[in-house]
């Protein structure tokens, strides 16, 4: 017991070598209001920019990232292409780059907040590494007699820049150790399809590269379809067993090989994107039900469905169909309920995402069986 | 005595149940082209459903419910939607829900499938009965295959609705996306049964 307790404090000293905060440079980019409801992106990246310098990295001065900005032309926070990754790194001598967005955010009562936060290295291939998302509702603690219920966005702001701080200063970049944890089986999609044949060689090979393509939307819920594609890329990035891409360097990609998805990716879009990325899968889907408050307040719904294509096989390995809503098993008391559309979002993605993930880390054994019968059908 | 109040309340019990039970919906006729091999169905595109409901995105939820659940039978693979998209517009076809003999042989070759699966969603939402209120989904398919261009199996299905217990005991009926996934989960059983 002394030795495991002895080795596990040697491996954690020996880890936090490789990422410590007061060696990390970061550019905080403004982040991108998803809401449409004119969030104060400045504040917020202040406030993070704030929260991160308290534990003790040290954010890029803003006069210096608004005169790189200038010297590139650089106008789209939501992502950041493999030139710009580079050209900010020798620069302005950061480490990497953090891109944000806010995925709601509501002033009058109940007033929420959910803010998506990502580490993109100022490396070649502009490698993206740690990804979370913070999201808060006024009703989501009331407590005895409501005494939890939260009136000011001027608390929600700093609750959710300092967990999304805590969470990438705990973030190790040399182990990638970002835990799943346990799905809840309310958030396992309503049916899905996984191949095994694609699974038992995947892990016999190099981790996929993966995209995740901006989900298709029906006009009415605006940003829900770029919402439910950031989930995607945290959960898949977060299972440690895909190399995801950031969705600048997609967007750059999508943007040359002029790829226009009306009703998801076609094999010759597909094609286009793999000579241009190298990709091994693309994930893509439709939203299909969204709605932040519901008919009740605090009873968001959302559904969606998603496919991911195997390039170089030329089929889709994975489709799942996923509808929750915030108040579905609720418990005494309002317990397990659910009152951010975005945790629910994040939720019912990362249920998703287990689908496939599970699939993957299924027993060698089962996986050479699968393979086989790929072989010699 | 006794006898006459027992069935007076049996008869009335029976009354009450009547319309509830007529409430539920039976099972729908199914054709299946005897001729047809369907084992030899192993690759099919599944075009947008039509849709004759007031849900505006009632089509593509129950399309896209009905592509997940019938890739997961592994029965047969079914090609992606941005793929069928890209078909449709190649083969020029202009009613995509409603194909035909010859759009259907076109996407055949364009896109390289055994069958093309078409829909009707009739009914897509809330019914309301009294102080009940339940999700309600009704669905027509067909499959053709694109060697001639025939139907070679046709099916519908309606699930949901207020049952007895629902107009009994009051409350609401099952959600939306279970109905969908019972109505889907019929008209597989029966494509494939």
């Amino acid at each position: 017991m002394l030795l495991r307790i002895v080795a596990a404090a040697w491996l954690c000293a020996a880890s936090t070598v490789a990422f410590t905060a007061e060696r990390t440079r970061i550019a905080v980019f403004p982040p991108v209001d998803r809401t449409g409801r004119s969030s104060p992106v400045e504040q917020i990246r202040e406030a993070l920019a704030r929260s991160l310098a308290a534990r003790g990295f040290a954010p890029l001065p803003q006069a210096e990232m608004e005169d790189f900005f200038r010297r590139h032309r650089i106008r789209d926070m939501g992502g950041i292409s493999e030139e710009t990754a580079r050209a900010i790194g020798e620069e302005t001598h950061v480490d990497g780059v953090l891109l944000s967005s806010v995925d709601d955010w509501e002033t009058v009562e109940p007033q929420r907040l959910a803010l998506t936060s990502r580490w993109v290295a100022a490396a070649p291939g502009a490698p993206l590494a740690w990804m979370d998302t913070s999201a808060h509702h006024a009703q989501e603690r009331p407590g005895a007699f409501g005494r939890g219920v939260v009136n000011s966005l001027e608390i929600l702001v700093p609750r959710a820049t300092e967990e999304l701080a805590d969470s990438f200063a705990a973030f190790n970049i040399a182990t990638g150790a970002q835990h799943r944890g346990r799905v809840a089986r309310r958030f396992r999609p309503g049916s899905f399809a996984v191949s095994p044949e694609w699974a038992a060689a995947a892990a016999a090979g190099r981790p996929p590269r993966v995209v995740v393509l901006p989900f298709v939307v029906d006009a009415a819920w605006r940003d829900a379809g770029e919402v439910v594609a950031s989930q995607f890329v945290r959960w898949l990035l977060a299972t440690g067993d895909m190399e995801v891409l950031e969705p600048g360097v997609v967007r750059a990609a999508l943007l040359e090989a002029r790829v226009i998805q009306e009703d998801g990716p076609s094999l010759p879009q597909a094609d286009a994107l793999r000579a241009l990325l190298d990709l091994d899968l693309v994930v893509s889907g439709r939203v299909t039900d969204y709605e932040a408050m519901g008919s009740a307040p605090g009873s968001p719904f959302l559904g969606f469905s998603a496919l991911a294509i195997d390039i170089p096989r030329r089929q889709a390995i994975w489709s799942s169909f996923s509808f929750g809503r915030g108040d579905d098993r609720v418990g005494m008391f309002g317990h397990a309920r659910i009152h951010s559309s975005i945790t629910l979002t994040s939720e019912l993605v990362r249920g998703a995402v287990a689908t496939l993930d599970d699939e993957l880390r299924t027993p060698r054994s089962r996986k050479g069986a699968a393979a086989e019968k790929a072989a010699n059908p | 005595m006794k006898r006459l109040a027992v069935l007076g309340i049996a008869t009335l019990a029976m009354i009450a149940l009547a319309p509830a039970c007529a409430g539920r919906r039976s099972a729908e006729v199914t054709y299946r082209d005897p001729k047809m091999d369907f084992s030899l169905v192993q690759k099919v595109a599944v075009l947008p459903f039509e849709n004759l409901t007031s849900a505006n995105t009632a089509a593509e939820r129950v399309r896209d419910v009905f592509m997940t659940m019938m890739q997961a039978t592994g029965s047969s693979y079914v090609i992606p939607a941005g793929e069928v998209a890209r078909g449709v517009d190649r083969a020029s076809v202009a009613h995509p829900t409603t194909p035909t003999a010859e759009d259907v042989v076109n996407l055949g070759k364009l896109i390289g499938v055994d069958a093309v699966i078409t829909g009707v969603v009739r009914e897509y939402g809330e019914v309301r009965t009294g102080s009940s209120t339940a999700g309600v989904v009704s669905v027509s398919l067909q499959m053709m295959e694109t060697q001639t261009g025939k139907v070679i199996w046709s099916a519908s299905a309606t699930r949901g609705g207020v049952d007895a217990a629902d107009r009994l005991f009051g409350g609401g009926g099952r959600p939306m996306d279970q109905v969908t996934g019972d109505a889907v989960r019929d008209l597989l059983n029966r494509l494939f049964g």
